[in-house]
């Protein structure tokens, strides 16, 4: 689901920590994610992952399942850290 | 800032500033925009776009001098451009403003370090996925490696039960003759699990879990880094070659500059005095460099747009080229030479010189050159005449 022209998406907590954690390392393996946002279960970083993904927020490197989430590298474009770190 | 009370230094040291000062922030924007990613400085890309980030202050400072905005000899202009390229790129700046086609540059770089981040994402993500398969195929190609992997992550499991019964619906469901299989697909059950432990290759090369080979040259990278390190190394070595091979000829590159500071259209009174000064011991130490530079002035004062102040000073410099015991013999030569400049008032006083210096040279006079006057209407035919008068008389003569 891609966010309106104009309008700030609405992002919940887990993804906003998701997302902070990205925009600190700028490329990361989901793995490193888990451990840095204390996350045990792959199914909330897969949630918070596929929400960012969806409103194209994060560029995503690899599958997001569930047994494969950990092993998917996740990145940021620098032109758009300004933006992401208002949303955050 | 007015940038009109900074002091005035040469040129070089103005460049070598921005220089250092655009590596510094391009090196801080690198590890802004690409800090997060492990062995940054071990891409090849992210090493152009530091290039790049290091290049553009040096062109926006050569760029504003050219426009007359600054000069190339101001220590504060150097500093300012320097450490603040990209709010002057972009406008922010109120001190220094670049004309709109430059600023419009900037908005395609940016796009381009977009580029490089996603080139670089894609390339860490390919190398990982590479690692990944190495360790997988490492681990499950040995029985007793797959089995402390699966202590190591059933001790580690948050659900034990459930994870042993995926394991086991695992090898229930694989061909009982191909063990090698399901230790292959346990092991891609397993190994994702163990990546959220901190520094799990360390952990898994203590458990023997994998090789000594495959941490060193796989986990840790050390072929990579000692190629890259390598490179750098190769580098480094033709960069002190270059420099070993120009050194002899210093004189002759920093003659060659100080000619260009001469002539060069917006420098201030204090550069060109300094380009004199250091012309002078050049000429005076270094024969050959003499000969080099006596060419290279009176070709300077033929240039079609050079100012008159500027000719005078090339004609001074030579005539105090010959302040030396064995004297300066190409100065007439190259003066005659001279004279075929386009500019009738060039050509005057290039006449001038020729006769002061017959003068100083203790010469007898030559009346038909004597009373010669270069003229705006002159044919080209008498011009020549002229000049090959000129290098009849001083023929076979010292000076």
């Amino acid at each position: 689901m891609a966010t309106n022209p104009g309008q700030a998406p609405q992002l919940d907590e887990a993804a906003k920590l998701v997302l902070q954690i990205i925009l600190d390392n700028t490329i990361v393996r989901g793995a490193n994610i888990m451990s840095l946002a204390s996350i045990s279960d792959p199914k909330v970083l897969l949630k918070a992952a596929k929400e960012l993904a969806g409103q194209k927020l994060i560029e995503v490197n690899g599958e997001l399942t569930e047994e494969r989430v950990p092993l998917a590298t996740f990145s940021t474009l620098p032109s758009r850290k300004f933006y992401l770190r208002e949303l955050t | 800032m007015d940038l009109g009370v900074s002091p005035d230094i040469d040129a070089v040291w103005c460049y070598g500033f921005v220089s250092v000062l655009g590596a510094w922030v391009g090196a801080r924007q690198i590890r802004g925009r690409l800090g997060g990613i492990k062995g940054i400085w071990f891409q090849r890309r992210a090493w152009f776009l530091f290039i790049a980030y290091t290049a553009v202050p040096i062109v926006l400072f050569w760029l504003l001098d050219r426009t007359g905005a600054v000069t190339d000899t101001s220590l504060f202009a150097a500093v300012l451009i320097g450490l603040g390229y990209e709010r002057i790129l972009s406008g922010q700046d109120d001190a220094l403003r670049v004309p709109g086609p430059v600023s419009s540059f900037w908005t395609p770089f940016l796009a381009y370090a977009d580029t490089v981040t996603r080139a670089v994402a894609d390339q860490t993500a390919r190398d990982q996925t590479r690692l990944d398969e190495e360790l997988i195929a490492t681990i499950a190609a040995k029985p007793e490696r797959y089995a402390a992997l699966e202590a190591l992550a059933l001790s580690r499991a948050l659900d034990r039960p459930a994870l042993q019964a995926r394991l086991d619906q695992i090898a229930a469901g694989a061909n009982p003759a191909d063990e090698a299989d399901a230790r292959d697909r346990k092991t891609r059950l397993l190994y994702p699990l163990l990546l959220v432990i901190p520094d799990i290759n360390d952990l898994m090369y203590r458990r023997g879990i994998i090789t000594g080979w495959v941490y060193w040259v796989w986990a840790r990278r050390v072929n990579r880094y000692s190629r890259s390190l390598g490179v750098v190394a190769i580098l480094l070595a033709a960069l002190v070659a270059g420099a070993w091979e120009l050194y002899p000829s210093r004189n002759v590159v920093a003659e060659t500059y100080y000619v260009w500071r001469l002539g060069k259209a917006n420098s201030t009174e204090l550069d060109r005095f300094r380009a004199r000064l250091h012309l002078v011991w050049l000429m005076q130490d270094d024969p050959s460099v003499r000969t080099r530079a006596t060419e290279d002035l009176a070709r300077l004062v033929r240039r079609p747009d050079l100012a008159m102040d500027r000719v005078e000073l090339a004609l001074q410099l030579l005539l105090e080229s010959r302040e030396v015991p064995d004297g300066n013999t190409e100065v007439p030569k190259q003066l005659v030479q001279a004279l075929r400049a386009g500019s009738v008032d060039v050509r005057d006083h290039v006449q001038q010189v020729l006769k002061s210096l017959a003068g100083l040279c203790k010469l007898p006079a030559d009346d038909a050159l004597w009373q010669w006057k270069p003229a705006e209407d002159e044919a080209t035919g008498q011009l020549e005449t002229r000049i090959q008068q000129w290098e009849a008389y001083w023929n076979g003569k010292t000076c």
